[in-house]
This record gives structure tokens, C-alpha cells and sequence, in this order.
């Protein structure tokens, strides 16, 4: 004969074959790894954990990601930082992400949470009066406007939040309204005027701004290195900052509420108050030319300001606002593709979304945000936190934790918890 | 020597030589490359890692299941397939001879590359499991809990939640 025999036995082709060839000794631990993925593929998930519960072996192999890939697919939330280009997440080595790669089988928790509501609030920041909060998760690292300052909070794998103060920001008088991180600068508008860089980094000033004749400054947004501002007064400010200028580019009698910049630095889009009736809230901008190129939408309630935006991709962006709608735009159409409505009637104040199929908003009663699924047309989720009624004025999220901007302090709906007594 | 169905040898831990019709052997997914070769030589190839009573019972399943449609080549049908039930024949062959020889059988069956019976095989042990608590699941498959106490809780803590 001249195969070798060697060529099928299965020492060449799986680990943790017992070397006896004697089988009345296999145990079911003893299966070839390739074995037991075969039989974990006809287990249910209560299945799973349960074998996961039974010995270090198999705990280690029930947990692995080919064993959850077709389990994931029951979830929609399955975005995390590190695996795209996430939202304000910094680029990563592979290392880093490596770090901090979740398990497959703990993403399929940690969405299940969030649509089962199994969730933890803790408030970590504690105002002594009511303020405005902003906030803005940057990596792992949380931005927290707090009247004059800008207090960055680290964010922990274990979900600990502490605060950071040698990252402190400080250096205006008057009190903060929103602000954007990008890479090492984090841009912020103020009461007053203002428009300041400061260097994530030396926490220094790198250009400042201002136009207190035009009120405050409403909204902020930042492409490379080209700063888009929307006031009280309805004036609208781009600058290029490193050759310094900084000009006036449009002007509505009514106030804007949000300003965003697309990915590419193709536009940027204003969202205002909605008191004029030959403009619709929502404009379209050219980012280079600072040409309005489109208003989008058509019969708005008097009043259905824009309080925020964000584009998803170049061409697909989100609106929500005043008239409690939650709208998704097609630039490439200039339609209104999709439209939900907050079953509460209540005013949506702040977006999120995974760019994919899930979509976060925030609400200005009861610190209330919801979970949507964009294939849906009622809402999956809503959260509450907070023991006050306060607005929630910003919200964030990593997708692991939920980070909510509260009138009275700053709230964390964690989702990685394992206690299924920790429902609210 | 006329042999009416060629036949192919093998020769198991116990060194005992069986001859195997080609159209049985035909389904041993690994053998599939060498057939040829080993229906021009006399000599039997050795397969150490598997005994004679799973060879017998591999022989007697492909043998039973000779004439069974192929099993679908994309991905939606074989989804389909994957989860038609076992049939009463094959649960009863598969569980008849203990647990032990069940995993020998499935061992055997990966060996030699035959999804089919790798396949029900391992749907039967999955149905071994369904429904059981982890003490029970250690008791069915003799599995020793190496856990300290405080490893044992956690394992515990961390997969509640699939719980209902």
C-alpha cells in the first residue's frame, strides 16, 4: 500500500484527539474541537450557555465566535466601536482593537439587553443647579460640558467612569452650548459668541472666534479643518481655521438649532427654527462653496425647528425636532425616505444611530430615549432615567452604554450587565 | 479472481481487514481522492484510530442509506436540511450500542469525511443535551466540573441570561 495512513488520521487535522486509538475512553470532552462545533450548531442558545456552565473546555469552546455567528444574526444591534469606522471613535491599531473586541457571545447579550431593557442607570455627574449638559464620547473617553468647563470622564471596559481632571477644559467665561471632538481638537460654541478650539491634548486654545453680535452660538460642526457655526440670530459662520478666517455665509431671521458636516466634507446641513414660510428647516449646504444647494422636506408645521442631525453616510442623514418627527433623508433623492413618529408627542432632541438598522433618540420629557429599528415602524425600546423631569438634552453612546445629558446630571444606562434582576 | 463489485480493503485498529463495495466506500469523503489507487492494490489501507464495530456500523449505515438523495449543495436548502428531524431508524441505530460507541461513531465519521452521518449523529447528541441543566449535562457525559467555587459562580453569572 502505498497511501500513508497517517494522511487520515485525524492527529493531522484537529487538537485534543485523545492519543489512545482505543475509543472506549471517549468522553464527550474529548471530541475533537471541529466535533463539538458540529454539535453546538444543532444547540439553541439556552443550550449553549448551559454547556458553558459545565467545564473550563467547553466554556472555552461554546464561547467562541463561530459558535454565536448564526445566534448574532437574532440581534439588531451588532455594531460596536472597533469594528467599523465608528462615529468619533479615533482610529485604532489592530492591537487596540484587538483589546477591545467583545466577544461575539457577549455582543448577543449586550443586544439582547437593550431590546429586553436589562439595563443598569448610574449617574456619575451630579449638578448643583440645573444646567444645559452636552456631551460627546470620544474613544473612551466622555466629554461633559458643565456651565464654563468641559470635564472629560474615561470610560472603563468594566463600565467605571472616572473623571479625568488633567483633561479638563477651561478658559471662557461664559457657559458652554455644544461642542464636537474631532481627532485632537475639540471645538466648542459658547453663550456670547465664542467659537474655540482647544488641543484634546495640552488642552490649549488653537483659534477662537467671536461674534457676539449675533447672540449665541447655537451649534457647532467640524470637517478637517473647516468650522461650521449656527447662531441665535440665524447667521450661519464657516471658517477655515488654519488660514485663519472666518466668514459670514447665510442669514435666516430665525434661529439655528443644529449644524452637521457630511463624512466627505461635501455639505453640511443647518437645521433652524422653522418660523420662515419660503425656507423649510432643513438646508442643504455646499461645504467648499457655502452655497445653499437644497431645502429639504415640504409642508413643516410653523415652528418644527430642527434640533439634530446626522448624516449616516454621505448621501443619508437623520433629522429630528420640534414637530416630534424622526426623519431619514436621501440627498441623492432629496427625499424623505423614511418618517417615525415619538408616540409620546413630545419633541426629539438628540439622534443617534449604528449606521446600520438601529437608531437612538432622546426626548425633552422624563429623560426618556428610545431605541428604533429602521426596518420597523413603531419604536422597540424606550429607557427612562432619572427620578426628575428633565429633557434630555444630548445623548451618546458606545453602544455598550447609553450616556444621557440630563438637566440635573449626567446619566449612564449601562447594557454589559449580566444580572437579569437589574430589569427596570 | 472475479470480482463482480469492486471492492476496496481497509484494515482497522484491530487489524482486522474488511472489504468494502466501492459505491459505500464512495461516500467516505477522504477515501474519495485515493479510490483508484486503492482498488488497484491488494493491500489494505490501515486506519488506526477506528475499530471494527464502528466500522461495521459506518458500513451498516451507508449501506442503509445507500440510495438517499445528496444533500443540497446552497446554503438555504442545506439550512432546510440541517434541521429536518432524525429519523426513528437512525436514532435507534445511533443510540442502540451506548454512548461510547455513539462518539466513536462520530469520531470515526469525521475521520473519514462522511457528512451525512456526522450530521445526524451530532443532532442526535445535540437532542441529548436539549432541556438539561448543567449538573445534568455533566452527569449524562461523565464531564468532571473543573471549576473552583468562585469560577462556577461567575460561569453561573455570566450565562443567565439566556435564561427565559
Amino acid at each position: 500500500m502505498n497511501i500513508n495512513s497517517s494522511e487520515i488520521t485525524p492527529e493531522n487535522k484537529v487538537r485534543h484527539y485523545p492519543n489512545c486509538s482505543k475509543s472506549q475512553d471517549v468522553n464527550f470532552v474529548d471530541l475533537p474541537d471541529d466535533i463539538l462545533y458540529a454539535i453546538f450548531a444543532y444547540c439553541n442558545t439556552q443550550t449553549i450557555c448551559r454547556i458553558c456552565c459545565t467545564c473550563s473546555r467547553l466554556r472555552d469552546l461554546a464561547s467562541k465566535d463561530c459558535v454565536w455567528t448564526k445566534e448574532s444574526q437574532n440581534y439588531r444591534l451588532m455594531v460596536f466601536p472597533g469594528d467599523v469606522r465608528c462615529k468619533g471613535s479615533p482610529r485604532q491599531n489592530s492591537a487596540q482593537r484587538r483589546k477591545r473586541r467583545i466577544l461575539l457571545k457577549d455582543r448577543c447579550r449586550i443586544a439582547k439587553n437593550w431590546e429586553t431593557k436589562v439595563v443598569k442607570d448610574t449617574q456619575f455627574v451630579k449638578h448643583k443647579t440645573k444646567l444645559m449638559p452636552w456631551a460627546r464620547l470620544h474613544g473612551q473617553k466622555l466629554y461633559v460640558s458643565n456651565a464654563v468647563n468641559i470635564n472629560c470622564y474615561n470610560v472603563f471596559n468594566d463600565s467605571t467612569v472616572k473623571e479625568d481632571i488633567s483633561n479638563r477644559i477651561s478658559c471662557c467665561n461664559y457657559d458652554v452650548t455644544k461642542f464636537v471632538v474631532n481627532d485632537d481638537v475639540l471645538v466648542s460654541g459658547f453663550r456670547g459668541g465664542s467659537i474655540i478650539g482647544f488641543s484634546t491634548v495640552s488642552k490649549e486654545k488653537k483659534f477662537e472666534y467671536s461674534f457676539s453680535e449675533c447672540g449665541d452660538t447655537q451649534a457647532v460642526a467640524v470637517y478637517n479643518d473647516t468650522v461650521v457655526a449656527g447662531y441665535q440670530d440665524g447667521s450661519v459662520k464657516s471658517g477655515v481655521v488654519t488660514i485663519n478666517n472666518c466668514s459670514n455665509i447665510a442669514r435666516n431671521s430665525n434661529r439655528v438649532w443644529s449644524v452637521a458636516t457630511s463624512s466627505d466634507g461635501s455639505t453640511f446641513t443647518i437645521g433652524n427654527a422653522g418660523l420662515e414660510t419660503n425656507r423649510t428647516p432643513v438646508e442643504v449646504y455646499d461645504l467648499e462653496s457655502c452655497r445653499l444647494l437644497y431645502n429639504l422636506g415640504s409642508g413643516y408645521k410653523k415652528g418644527a425647528g430642527i434640533l439634530d442631525i446626522k448624516y449616516e453616510t454621505p448621501h443619508i442623514m437623520l433629522t429630528c425636532g420640534y414637530d416630534t418627527s424622526l426623519r431619514l433623508w436621501d440627498l441623492r433623492t432629496l427625499s424623505c425616505e423614511k418618517e417615525w413618529t415619538e408616540p409620546f408627542d413630545t419633541e426629539l432632541s438628540s439622534i443617534q444611530s449604528d449606521g446600520n438598522n438601529v437608531i437612538l433618540t432622546g426626548t425633552f420629557q422624563y429623560g426618556m430615549t428610545r431605541l428604533w429599528d429602521k426596518r420597523l415602524k413603531d419604536s422597540v425600546q424606550m429607557y427612562y432615567c432619572g427620578q426628575k423631569r428633565s429633557p434630555v438634552y444630548c445623548l451618546d453612546t458606545d453602544f455598550q452604554r447609553l450616556f444621557v445629558a440630563l438637566d440635573w446630571g449626567v446619566h449612564m444606562l449601562d447594557f454589559t450587565v449580566y444580572n437579569s434582576c437589574n430589569k427596570h | 479472481m472475479n470480482k463482480i463489485v469492486p471492492q476496496i480493503k481497509l484494515e482497522t485498529y484491530e487489524k482486522e481487514v474488511f472489504e468494502i463495495d466501492l459505491d459505500i466506500a464512495k461516500k467516505f469523503g477522504k477515501l474519495v481522492p485515493v479510490l483508484q489507487e486503492l482498488l488497484n492494490d491488494d493491500k489494505p489501507l490501515t486506519i488506526k484510530t477506528i475499530n471494527s464495530g464502528t466500522l461495521k456500523k459506518i458500513i451498516t449505515w451507508c449501506t442503509y442509506h445507500k440510495d438517499d438523495p445528496l444533500p443540497p449543495e446552497d446554503d438555504d436548502n442545506k439550512m432546510k436540511h440541517s434541521t429536518e428531524e432524525v429519523s426513528s431508524w437512525d436514532d435507534k441505530f445511533l443510540q442502540e450500542d451506548g454512548q461510547a460507541a455513539l462518539f466513536d461513531l462520530i469520531s470515526a465519521a469525521h475521520t473519514l469525511d462522511i457528512d451525512g452521518l456526522l450530521d445526524v449523529a451530532c443532532k442526535v447528541v445535540a437532542t441529548m443535551i436539549k432541556g438539561k441543566a448543567p449538573e445534568e449535562i455533566r452527569k449524562v457525559f461523565n464531564i468532571k466540573n473543573d471549576f473552583t467555587q468562585q469560577e462556577e459562580d461567575q460561569v453561573r453569572k455570566e450565562n443567565d441570561w439566556c435564561e427565559d
